[in-house]
């Protein structure tokens, strides 16, 4: 009686998705939202109402606060360090995994499967003892090689995937040519995989970048990153939230910069791919 | 023409590998030794050295941090007597991973990648990226965002107000109600990606056959959606509950595992009693039961990737 005309009707079922959708991502937005509002805001405060005039000195209050700038300095320096040293051992360890057969290689596959999988935050405890005793504590160094251990079972398994895909044939007749081994990965699959590579760095660097028990644990005092300078302002009442506010929206966005730029260049379906269809 | 070299370059490499095969072999373990003693230092030695640990009465300060002794099962026996804390954390741990992973991740996130496909790209490019842009920032900024947002004179307590839900702390009248919301707003994108990618390799053709036989959109989801996808359901299932039993800092930042224990899942009570009671390996013993745990679904997901094919050797 009062239902719309069936193609009426259809164009409505057909926006639906769409519809919901756009209501789904307005929902997501809204911590983002309340997060850029204070952080551009005179004096903003955990709710939105009078926060005051638009303003950047907030972002210049941190870029000048040399504790604020030396967490990112440590942020960057347990990302980069753990990025280097994951990607170039695990490519490295992903080829004989990816082209040799054998019993041994299996099993080896087993075990790094079974690694990507282990709760990380259940070997904290011996660890911090392990890293007490060998006086380990509080040295980005070492932190990065405890990362790197952490990073590397997932960035092999993908970077495996990745060299796969590359066919034996391409090495065959170099082979032929007596290039060995180690001349054959760097000279003619490492050149195919760059894309892989990207993807395997990328994911390595998110992860590290945002890692924050690892430091609280492993790292004090002027050696902490941000994540950690972050934990400090929770159930602070008397700080400024906007500079905490715009500590957080700088902190935030190297990975996200980072994923949209590699995605774009090796598009998203392939980034994927490598990390979870195997 | 080319297919006949083809064979030969190939015929030869194989000679070639066979030929040299003790060289290949000592190549090979050259190649994967730096992530042999890498992963055997810091993952193997901490994972032998909890089991010791867990063993004995080591504290962080004190006699005992030095001159701790062998105690035997002591641990354990504490920890499975009543009033340890541990059954209460297990069923948090299980009501965080039901609410945040299974539903708020894992249902959530599925029925994000079937709508998303009925969308147009506009939507699919600008909603796909919210998503995602809430999975890649760091953990400890989502806590900070939600804890804002749901304490007191938060954005969204004031909101969740207006449409006449009674004013309250949320993060202590109602934590895991808030750490779950929390986990699913940043986590739903890994299960959403993941599906959207078995979705869009779901033949045309089989939809549209289906749509032709009568079959309406329920039947085609259990009939046919369903049963192609259930490898990518069960992988999803695996992947998330061994990152939601390892997830700690959203929880230790929102609620510290409080008011008193009530959002103590897993990783936040070992770490309340290792670091905070200072009782090192009475927490290292509880590491074991999450490392336990862990490990059977790290099982669980090897048996999921064979089932797939993607362990499969000889490629």
């Amino acid at each position: 009686m009062i239902s719309a005309p069936p193609s009426q009707q259809r164009a409505v079922f057909r926006h639906l998705p769409s519809a919901a959708m756009v209501l789904v991502g307005l929902l997501f937005l809204i911590p983002f939202v309340w997060m850029v509002i204070v952080a551009f805001q005179a004096h903003g405060s955990f709710n939105l109402q009078g926060g005051g005039s638009f303003t950047l000195s907030h972002f210049s209050d941190v870029l000048h606060e040399s504790s604020f700038v030396s967490s990112f300095e440590n942020s960057l320096y347990l990302a980069v360090g753990t990025t280097l040293c994951t990607t170039v051992i695990g490519v490295l360890a992903a080829y004989p995994l990816s082209r040799f057969q054998s019993r041994a290689q299996e099993w080896f596959v087993y075990v790094l499967v079974f690694l990507t999988g282990l709760p990380i935050i259940a070997l904290m405890v011996p660890t911090y003892d392990f890293f007490v005793t060998l006086n380990f504590i509080n040295s980005k160094f070492w932190t990065v090689w405890f990362m790197t251990a952490t990073a590397l079972p997932f960035a092999t398994w993908i970077a495996r995937s990745f060299i796969d895909a590359v066919p034996r044939e391409v090495e065959e007749a170099a082979w032929i040519d007596g290039t060995n081994r180690w001349g054959s990965l760097w000279r003619l699959v490492v050149p195919l995989i760059v894309p892989g590579i990207c993807v395997v760095a990328m994911y390595t660097f998110v992860n590290a970048w945002s890692d924050f028990y690892i430091p609280y644990i492993l790292l004090q005092g002027a050696n902490n990153p941000a994540s950690v300078t972050m934990y400090s302002f929770f159930g602070q009442y008397n700080i400024n939230y906007s500079d905490v506010a715009a500590f957080a929206l700088l902190y935030s966005l190297p990975p996200v910069v980072l994923y949209l730029i590699v995605t774009r260049w090796v598009g998203q379906g392939f980034a994927l791919g490598g990390a979870v269809k195997g | 023409m080319a297919s006949a070299a083809h064979g030969i370059v190939t015929e030869a490499g194989r000679r070639l590998r066979i030929g040299n095969r003790g060289r290949q072999r000592l190549t090979g373990v050259g190649m994967v030794l730096p992530l042999v003693v890498v992963v055997l230092a810091f993952l193997g030695w901490p994972i032998i050295w909890t089991l010791v640990l867990s063993l004995t009465n080591m504290t962080v300060t004190g006699p005992t941090a030095t001159h701790y002794q062998f105690i035997g099962f002591s641990n354990y026996a504490k920890l499975f007597s009543s009033g340890s804390g541990l059954v209460s954390s297990l069923f948090l741990t299980l009501y965080y991973l039901v609410a945040s992973a299974y539903i708020g991740q894992a249902l959530f996130g599925f029925v994000l990648a079937y709508l998303m496909m009925r969308c147009s790209l506009g939507v699919r490019k600008v909603v796909g990226s919210i998503i995602i842009s809430c999975w890649l920032v760091p953990e400890i900024i989502a806590a900070w965002m939600w804890f804002a947002l749901l304490s007191d004179g938060g954005t969204l307590q004031q909101g969740l107000h207006a449409v006449g839900i009674p004013y309250q702390t949320w993060l202590i009248s109602h934590p895991m109600i808030s750490v779950s919301l929390a986990n699913s707003w940043r986590g739903v994108a890994f299960s959403f990606l993941l599906f959207s990618a078995a979705l869009s390799d779901v033949p045309k053709e089989l939809m549209d056959a289906a749509e032709v036989d009568g079959a309406g959109g329920w039947r085609r989801l259990r009939s046919i959606i369903i049963p192609l996808l259930a490898t990518t359901i069960l992988v999803d299932f695996v992947l998330i509950t061994l990152g939601t039993l390892n997830d700690f800092t959203l929880i230790f930042a929102m609620t510290g595992g409080g008011p008193g224990t009530s959002s103590s899942v897993l990783s936040v009570f070992m770490y309340q009693q290792a670091f905070v009671t200072f009782q090192l390996a009475y927490g290292t013993a509880i590491a074991v039961v999450l490392l336990v745990i862990g490990g059977l679904f790290s099982i669980l997901y090897i048996r999921a990737l064979r089932r797939q094919g993607a362990l499969n050797m000889s490629r």
